[in-house]
């Protein structure tokens, strides 16, 4: 059989096992899909297979072709396997859109027609044609994941593994990523994909898996439902603390955000939704004075943001950032925690309680680099909540989280809430959105569309069609 | 920084750029240097071109006032006497300005795959115009990533745009520091990224990108030509 063979596959930092003596195949042709909780091991298991040295020591064999990945050169092992990864940012080669996609193509040395087909397709497939000359840096989370997607199915790997490649995309997003693995089959290639939730992608897969201790089980594809709780009501008075008025902001590309209203009160929850590139970093980015308006204004309990500076903004606003990666900053896990509360001269204390929130307080030594995307998400979180901000920002927080982890993460976000505190978060994911959401705002093309609590846009099918949204789980039973 | 908005074939961009230093460092005449500050901010339409030259103000307040003061001993003086020639100081400071204000331009007008495109076919070898795009790439790069470790600190109460100097240069060590991490991990990253997407330095690799001059590109090296020309024939050999 001409597929992927793995035997044996041993893999620990330090003494603990990560893979415990996996074995597994893959044909050509086939889709798997594999899931766990978080720091079970996908991305240590999507790196193995890829042949990428994580830092950790390997045991077993991953063989393709008769050769053994595990023992290969990168440069053997990329003809027959590519990988998509979690932090796909670090993939991204080209400065602009259409560089990127090139840059792979011209070192396969095709032919310039071959690789301007091949452009067009990726460009039509991902939508990404209006941004073929925009400087990667310019887009979004989601539309760099459409990107980076792009530039690897390209290259026409025999095997594909993809690393939570859904965690930045919007609904549209999903459903071109299905239709790339369906086309991938039909194409006789493999594809392995590791995720926390496959939402979207049921259909697709012949095989799944759940990775638990270090082992494979084999499992039904149906995503984990989650308890769809209602939100509390609460009675007490709610005053205006967000008000943004005639909002208009303009990058070198023109207009991102227009005429946006908005406004958000003490103790509410708002999830800010809407496809990729619709302007959503943008809008949040304006609540803590990191973007200045280019018309209209934005007052943050009571003061217009024009007057004060980022730093002065953060004693009432913290900002959870999209990408943890980038914004990571400090050496362990606990000078990361500890610096916006020790800048707001706040005592220790708010960061080891905000530590243990986030079920951080036993790494507080390690480095942050060290932990896992749903670690270093957690940790962002953390550091914000330290500084016991009056309004609290969270960008795609369920990035790289599983089922347990959003459960804290909720009970944390009602709990803020009953606190008389605000929360705005801005998601692709609708379950989360209904559960926790007091108000639903969609945005679409930089206009706010609808503003309503999240049953009256969530639920309705045409909706959900028209602003591109992930439809939840299930419909209308709660 | 969005993309240039002229067409103008990325060669004619790189020798657009060394005969505009040739006319500066030749010229002795302020209407010149006023020319090469103002020509980009029209072409470009851009006008924080010329708050950009702000971050360069202690360079060019240095220069006034060493060329000013300093001059007299200088071993390229022409003029006799050590009272400061303040004339000759702010002439040094416009022409350094005029230096910045077409780095800049070229900078805004090109990018880094224009610019190995441009190199390696006016005759340099690959590798070495590779060199000079990644190096290009990695500054932008870097831009982004300041950005980044800024807005993660300032978001969390590190202030870096109000307070004392002195508590200001303080707090920017709370962005260096992680941005000197950030570069050096940005290699690693960057070779993985290369490895990914099948580069090899010694394999063949198909050139997508191809330039073609046009009449219009034709035309812009006819006056670059004549105006080094005559810069030199005016100021330098004084034959005009």
């Amino acid at each position: 059989m001409r597929g992927m063979r793995v035997r044996g596959l041993t893999c620990s930092y330090g003494s603990d096992p990560v893979l415990d003596n996996l074995s597994f195949r893959v044909s050509r042709g086939e889709i798997v899909g594999i899931t766990g909780h978080s720091g079970c091991g996908k991305t240590t298991l999507a790196h193995c297979l890829a042949g990428i040295k994580a830092g950790c020591d390997v045991k077993g064999e991953v063989i393709v072709d008769g050769i053994n990945v595990l023992e290969e050169k990168p440069s053997v092992i990329t003809k027959r396997i590519n990988i998509i990864m979690q932090n796909f940012e670090i993939q991204i080669f080209g400065l602009t859109v259409e560089d990127d996609i090139v840059f792979g193509l011209e070192n396969l040395d095709l032919p310039h027609d071959d690789i301007e087909k091949r452009l067009e397709w990726a460009l039509k497939t991902f939508k990404l044609e209006k941004y073929r000359h925009y400087r990667i840096s310019e887009l979004s989370g989601g539309l760099k994941q459409k990107v980076v997607i792009a530039s690897t199915v390209i290259l026409d790997p025999e095997f594909v593994i993809m690393d939570d490649p859904t965690s930045n995309l919007d609904w549209p997003g999903v459903c071109a990523l299905k239709s790339i693995m369906s086309w991938l089959k039909s194409q006789n290639k493999g594809v392995i994909i590791l995720a926390r939730r496959i939402k979207g992608l049921e259909e697709v897969l012949d095989r799944f898996y759940v990775l638990e201790g270090g082992r494979l089980k084999a499992a039904k594809a149906d995503c984990a439902v989650s308890s769809l709780k209602k939100i509390p009501k609460l009675k007490c008075e709610r005053k205006p603390v967000v008000g943004v008025r005639d909002l208009w902001f303009k990058y070198s590309q023109g207009y991102i955000l227009k005429n946006v209203h908005l406004r958000v009160n003490s103790s509410e929850v708002v999830t800010i939704m809407g496809p990729n590139g619709s302007g959503k970093t943008t809008l949040v980015k304006h609540l803590n004075g990191l973007l200045k308006p280019t018309k209209g204004s934005v007052e943050i309990m009571g003061q217009n943001v024009n007057t004060m500076s980022t730093a002065e903004m953060a004693k009432y606003v913290a900002f959870v950032f999209q990408d943890p990666d980038r914004h990571i900053t400090n050496n362990t896990v606990w000078e990361e925690a500890a610096f916006g509360c020790r800048n707001l001269g706040l005592p220790d204390d708010h960061a080891k309680r905000a530590l243990s929130m986030m079920g951080l307080a036993d790494a507080i030594k390690m480095s942050p680099y060290a932990l896992n995307m749903g670690g270093k998400t957690r940790l962002s979180i953390a550091s914000a909540l330290a500084t016991d901000p009056k309004i609290l920002v969270l960008d795609e927080p369920t990035t790289g989280q599983d089922a347990k982890t959003l459960e804290v993460l909720k009970n944390t976000i009602l709990n803020l809430r009953s606190g008389g505190k605000t929360i705005v978060v801005v998601t692709h994911d609708s379950d989360f959105a209904l559960e926790i959401s007091d108000r639903v705002v969609v945005l679409h093309s930089g206009r706010i569309v609808a503003d309503s609590v999240p049953d009256e846009i969530l639920r309705k099918r045409k909706f959900l069609e028209a602003f591109e949204l992930e439809p939840p789980l299930r419909r209308g039973d709660r | 920084m969005g993309r240039p908005r002229l067409v103008v074939d990325p060669r004619v961009k790189v020798l657009a750029f060394f005969a505009s230093m040739i006319i500066i460092f030749s010229a002795t005449d302020i209407t010149v240097y006023i020319v090469f500050l103002s020509l980009p901010v029209l072409l470009f339409r851009r006008i924080e071109m010329l708050r950009k030259l702000k971050i360069m103000l202690p360079a060019i307040v240095v220069a006034f006032v060493l060329w000013s003061t300093l001059y007299g001993w200088s071993i390229f003086h022409k003029f006799s006497g050590t009272e400061p020639e303040i004339s000759i100081g702010g002439f040094m400071a416009l022409r350094l300005m005029s230096i910045i204000m077409v780095s800049l331009a070229f900078v805004y007008s090109i990018t880094p795959r224009e610019l190995v495109t441009a190199l390696s076919s006016l005759g340099m070898p690959y590798k070495t115009s590779l060199l000079v795009g990644l190096s290009f790439r990695h500054t932008l790069t870097m831009s982004d990533e300041y950005k980044a470790i800024k807005e993660a600190q300032t978001s969390r109460g590190l202030e870096l745009d109000r307070g004392s100097l002195l508590a200001r240069i303080k707090n920017y060590k709370f962005v260096l520091l992680p941005l000197l991490v950030r570069s050096i991990e940005n290699a690693e990253k960057l070779a993985l990224a290369m490895q990914l997407r099948f580069f090899d330095l010694e394999g063949k690799r198909t050139r997508f990108f191809k330039l073609k001059m046009t009449i219009f590109d034709y035309l812009i090296i006819v006056v670059l030509i004549s105006a080094v020309s005559l810069a030199i024939l005016h100021y330098v050999l004084r034959v005009i």
